[in-house]
């Protein structure tokens, strides 16, 4: 994860800075890490992502004393907090989530490398991708999401969520197999019928 | 609010960074299409920063700064330095 491994540096050092007290850093740790803390909680609690976020982040403000980690460890960190306040609202709540709201931008086709996307589907947008990856089994989202969207490595996403990590290997698996499958990219690729129906869900 | 942009000194806004390829993924990436993790941070990024949100958790982190909460001990889950002190990637 070179890339990461940059972010997660200048992530490290802001997080640092702020504990110091300086405010102005924490600003930055706030807008490197709240994109991924909101894609991550649409998918947990769909359009109560901002105030499940927005409360998060009260805890995460008060607490941040309490943190010892570098940059990875605080988009660990955080996404646990944030994780405990979706789980813990009151039950009247909680609907079925959704990955996208009317505001997401529904950017265009990226160009797929396989081929077969071409022939049977729809462009595949940003907005269709998330969705997606929001209507699997939570256990596989949320594998998926954490690793992918909020780039957690495998044991910090086991921790985020509680596991062994195996059982999250094993979910990331299955989740992205099934993605790969609707996406048209593997052994059970969609058909050339022309149907475009994707695969029988697991 | 501008001076918080330039906070590091170098006048940059912090990004995303380009999606990077997780290495430890459980499927060989060759079985992905390679826009899929780009489509996903597209999407989480297609959402406007909420200043207003933003300006809510500073004013939290100011009020807990000054009133000591910043001196509070480590509880174990608070501890996330990496084991070992090199975190695999």
């Amino acid at each position: 994860m070179g890339t990461w491994t940059a972010y997660d540096g200048e992530l490290g050092a802001a997080v640092a800075r702020a504990q110091a007290g300086d405010e102005a850093a924490f600003a930055v740790a706030y807008r490197m890490v709240q994109p991924g803390l909101l894609g991550y909680l649409r998918c947990l609690v769909g359009d109560d992502a901002e105030d499940v976020a927005a409360d998060a982040w009260l805890e995460i403000a008060r607490d941040l004393g309490r943190f010892r980690g570098d940059g990875a460890g605080f988009r660990g960190w955080t996404a646990t907090i944030a994780r405990r306040r979706a789980l813990n609202r009151p039950r009247g709540e909680r609907v079925r989530p959704r990955a996208v709201t009317g505001e997401v931008d529904d950017a265009p086709v990226l160009p797929g490398t396989d081929s077969t996307q071409d022939r049977t589907r729809e462009p595949l947008s940003a907005a269709h991708a998330l969705e997606l990856v929001c209507r699997l089994p939570r256990d596989q989202a949320e594998a998926v999401l954490l690793r992918v969207v909020v780039g957690l490595d495998g044991p910090a996403a086991a921790r985020v969520l509680g596991k062994r990590p195996g059982a999250v290997r094993t979910a990331a698996h299955r989740g992205l197999r099934r993605l790969a499958r609707e996406l048209g990219v593997g052994e059970r690729a969609v058909s050339d019928d022309g149907t475009g129906a994707p695969g029988e869900p697991e | 609010m501008d001076a918080r942009q330039d906070a590091d000194g170098t006048g940059r806004f912090p990004v995303l960074p380009a999606p990077p390829i997780p290495p430890a993924l459980p499927v060989p990436p060759e079985r992905l299409p390679d826009a899929l993790d780009v489509l996903l941070t597209t999407a989480v990024r297609a959402h406007a920063v909420d200043r207003a949100a933003e300006a809510r958790a500073v004013a939290a982190y100011r009020t807990a700064r000054d009133q000591g909460a910043h001196a509070l001990r480590t509880r174990r889950r608070d501890d996330w330095r990496p084991p070992g002190g090199v975190r695999p990637r």
